[in-house]
């Protein structure tokens, strides 16, 4: 029997555990400290590191390998960026659930692309990216901006969005021209 | 001044005066700057002379490119806070993008 690849699945569930409607985050989110939010921003980067490093190396298309480089190198950058902000400010960043839960999903959703291979692999992994940039981008705009309180954290994150955005567009197109066979 | 000799002025000064006529008719190139912002190009379309110089500016926190779509000029990675400068030899329309992210685009033209 094969193995169906539910990397969206996984990515939905994820946004809506992050994301749901402005109002109704409002009401139940958690309430996140700065060390927690960045805990959560760096935690999301290496998540999107190590999963293109498994593309880097089993992706058969190279327009989903140069993705997955350029996820690499900007998440990384990315991550360089929180962790020197983290160090200037004498933030620790502090696990929590939001984060623990994105490192289940990630799990989940490794475990699941590692039985993969050929064009079902880079289908699989790029529907995957998708979810997981707009899920990020969510909780971007209705979590983790909102709810810090240092400015430089904040514009740190605001300063991440267009990266998000554009990583999230990139993969979108990918998708379609992947389900489209080009 | 007899007149051979002011003939003669006016014969040696010819050449600097339609030398002048020439600079005063061609401008000097141009430097004009993109800047490379919450990846996009700032500005998205710009329209040169040529033999203007295009500086390319990357103000975000991660490597772009400038890259012509039919390939006949490349940036190369531009790293964060760098810049690349390229003259724009012919006149022309090219449309490029960033090689890392190609939803990043934009288009030069050249007159």
């Amino acid at each position: 029997m094969t193995l169906q690849p539910r990397p969206q699945l996984t990515a939905a569930v994820l946004t809506l555990a992050l994301v749901l409607a402005p109002s109704l985050m409002a009401a139940q989110a958690p309430r996140l400290s700065d060390a927690e939010i960045a805990h959560i921003a760096v935690t999301a980067n290496t998540i999107d590191v190590n999963m293109a490093k498994l593309a880097g190396s089993r992706a058969s298309s190279d327009q989903v390998r140069g993705f997955a480089g350029t996820m690499i190198t900007d998440h990384s950058a990315v991550n360089a960026q929180a962790a020197a902000l983290a160090a200037r400010l004498g933030v620790t960043p502090a696990p929590n659930p939001v984060s623990a839960s994105l490192e289940a999903s990630a799990d989940s959703a490794r475990a699941q692309l590692q039985a993969l291979k050929g064009p079902a692999f880079d289908r699989a992994y790029i529907a995957r990216e998708v979810g997981y940039h707009q899920a990020v981008l969510d909780a971007l705009d209705n979590l983790l901006i909102p709810q810090s309180s240092n400015r430089e954290l904040r514009e740190l994150l605001e300063s991440v969005r267009p990266a998000i955005a554009a990583h999230l567009e990139h993969a979108r197109r990918l998708a379609t021209s992947l389900g489209r066979g080009t | 001044m007899t007149s051979p000799l002011r003939g003669l002025a006016l014969l040696l000064a010819l050449p600097a005066a339609v030398a002048a006529g020439r600079a005063y008719r061609t401008p000097a190139p141009h430097t004009h700057e993109v800047l490379i912002q919450g990846f996009k190009f700032h500005p998205s379309t710009i329209t040169v002379a040529a033999g203007d110089t295009l500086r390319f500016v990357n103000r975000d926190p991660v490597p772009h490119t400038a890259t012509a779509r039919d390939s006949t000029w490349d940036s190369g990675p531009i790293a964060p806070g760098a810049t690349w400068a390229y003259v724009a030899p012919d006149t022309g329309d090219d449309a490029f993008f960033c090689r890392f992210h190609p939803v990043m685009l934009g288009r030069l033209q050249v007159r």
